[in-house]
């Protein structure tokens, strides 16, 4: 209720004729879709472009949210290591509550418009989500092989990556396929601030008022996001064996 | 006891048995396949980065270098002016009024929807084949109804909302209530199909009608995982707010654009610590829900997907 009254929505406006209007004549716009300008290369050319941003992005994210997820997971015995740990807990947290479309924009500071900036912004936001939700793997599982290595001599890391990675990996495998299949839906929205990929198409064509294009950018997203998860339900099968 | 991955695998177009990441383990053939796979995503990889390089004009603008560093220079020196922060304070009431209004509007379409899409509604009770022919086009073509939504991206039903509605501060609730409402239906109507059918068997049997059967029959053993699914939404829809809110809607989303804009590095700041607050606390909220401190009926187990 208090959210209600705190937005104050004007409900009048939604009903009015101006606003139906207008709704028609979007409707009527995007119906028939028409084939962006520059034709079948332009979108296939943007289409792989966003398929390639959501590999990079989901890339940097399980490599980075890996080696942080160790440091981050809880249990840290050492004041030193409990520090440690809170810190990397402290960088997961800030970087995956700043919404991709931010990281984007500050990430073109420093490099070119296109889609390698989108992908990094991505892979920045999915590292913070994906290196808690591995961090959480890494907590909840069997703690007595590493132990066991390390009692013997090994080094913490050797004792993680030999004892702990291969336990976990079919988790970290499936949460990185999902991520997967989010990133892909996600690339619209750094697209929309300029890196690239669909999104980017599709916010020119909004801003040029080509809206029977924009019908075809947006069918072209559905049909990348159902290929990826086509393709991440394909590895999941074949992972299950 | 509802375990939220669980409930999240519904979300998957994909038929078949609802498999978390839990449940699997590596088989005989995984060695193989995956390695396949690997291959695979390495030349994906490789040839993604190789298509990106390739400019004329170099990757890295150093021109910008000097506006990146004075941006991370500001981390420690915030924009306190009361004036910014009263501001701060409202867009943060504004986005979190968009989460809930959100939340509530898409469970209100889950609700409805759910047992239009589900097949315990469209079951047929007579094997006629023109009767059954007429059912099984219902349920198809309610579950094409809500794979649209569904399928496209709630910044993309923002900019949408936008072009009809102007800058209106429902745009942003809608847009979320769109596709998020479109995904609990599907997976309120997965739950509905999967419960245990015996108690509304018996109520449809002593003449009650389909509606009520399923009121009284099915919605009390849902209840728990339906609760658990809603807020697991509502945690999702906050993320959600912030990116709306940058499409134009308002709040958080749209103060950190305009900050953007105007290059006001302190105010990003600012507002950027307003957003870690919250995401700390919808996170601290859902793992306290999830540890079963909370009350009985909202307790989820299982770690948080994250949306």
């Amino acid at each position: 209720m208090a959210s209600v009254w705190h937005l104050a929505p004007d409900l009048s406006r939604w009903f009015s004729v101006r606003t139906t209007q207008s709704l028609a004549r979007l409707v009527d716009n995007m119906v028939p879709p028409r084939l962006p300008s520059g034709g079948w290369s332009q979108l296939v050319s943007r289409s792989v472009e966003t398929l390639q941003m959501s590999i990079v992005a989901i890339t940097i994210a399980s490599v980075l949210g890996l080696l942080v997820a160790l440091l981050a997971a809880r249990g840290g015995t050492t004041p030193a290591r409990r520090a440690l740990g809170w810190t990397a807990r402290l960088v997961l947290l800030l970087t995956r509550a700043v919404p991709p479309p931010v990281w984007a924009l500050l990430v073109l500071f420093v490099i070119f418009p296109g889609p390698l900036p989108g992908a990094i912004a991505l892979g920045i936001y999915t590292f913070g989500i994906l290196g808690r939700l591995f961090a959480e793997v890494v907590e909840e599982f069997d703690q007595r092989p590493r132990e066991a290595l390390t009692e013997i001599g090994a080094p913490p890391l050797a004792s993680f990556a030999y004892a702990s990675v291969p336990a976990a990996a079919g988790q970290f495998i499936a949460y990185s396929l999902y991520r997967w299949e989010v990133t892909a839906r996600e690339t619209v929205i750094v697209g929309v601030v300029g890196a690239g990929g669909l999104g980017r198409l599709l916010e020119q064509q909004r801003a040029g008022f080509d809206y029977p294009a924009m019908t075809t950018t947006i069918l072209a997203l559905i049909a990348v996001c159902i290929l990826v998860d086509a393709l991440s339900i394909a590895v999941r099968s074949s992972l299950r064996g | 006891m509802t375990d939220l991955s669980v409930l999240t695998s519904l979300e998957a177009s994909a038929t078949g048995a609802p498999t978390g990441p839990r449940a699997r383990r590596p088989g005989r053939r995984w060695r193989v396949s995956g390695r396949a796979w690997l291959v695979l995503w390495l030349v994906a990889l490789v040839w993604s980065f190789l298509s990106f390089l390739d400019k004329d004009y170099g990757v890295v603008n150093l021109a910008g270098l000097s506006a990146f560093a004075e941006f991370w220079a500001h981390a420690v020196r915030p924009d306190i002016s009361p004036d910014f922060l009263r501001a701060t304070l409202a867009a943060s009431v504004t986005t979190l009024a968009f989460g809930v209004l959100g939340t509530v509007l898409s469970i209100i379409i889950g609700v409805v929807m759910a047992p239009v899409m589900s097949q315990t509604l469209w079951a047929s009770a007579s094997a006629s084949g023109a009767g059954r022919a007429l059912r099984a086009g219902g349920l198809a073509l309610s579950r094409l109804s809500m794979a649209l939504p569904r399928g496209v991206h709630e910044a993309v039903w923002g900019l949408l909302l936008i072009t009809v509605l102007g800058r209106d501060p429902l745009v942003g609730v809608i847009a979320i209530a769109i596709p998020f409402g479109a995904i609990t239906a599907k997976v309120y109507a997965e739950l509905l199909d999967e419960a245990d059918h015996e108690p509304y068997e018996l109520l449809r049997a002593g003449g009650a009608s389909r509606a009520s059967a399923l009121c009284y029959g099915l919605l009390p053993t849902l209840l728990p995982s339906v609760t658990s699914y809603a807020f697991y939404r509502f945690e999702c829809s906050i993320r959600s707010a912030v990116i709306l809110g940058m499409i134009g809607a308002g709040g958080l989303g749209l103060q950190l654009t305009l900050a953007f804009q105007g290059l006001q590095y302190a105010q990003m700041w600012t507002l950027i610590y307003a957003l870690v607050v919250l995401g700390a606390l919808i996170d601290h909220w859902g793992a306290f829900l999830r540890r079963g401190d909370g009350p009985r009926r909202w307790q989820l187990s299982g770690s948080s997907p994250c949306c």
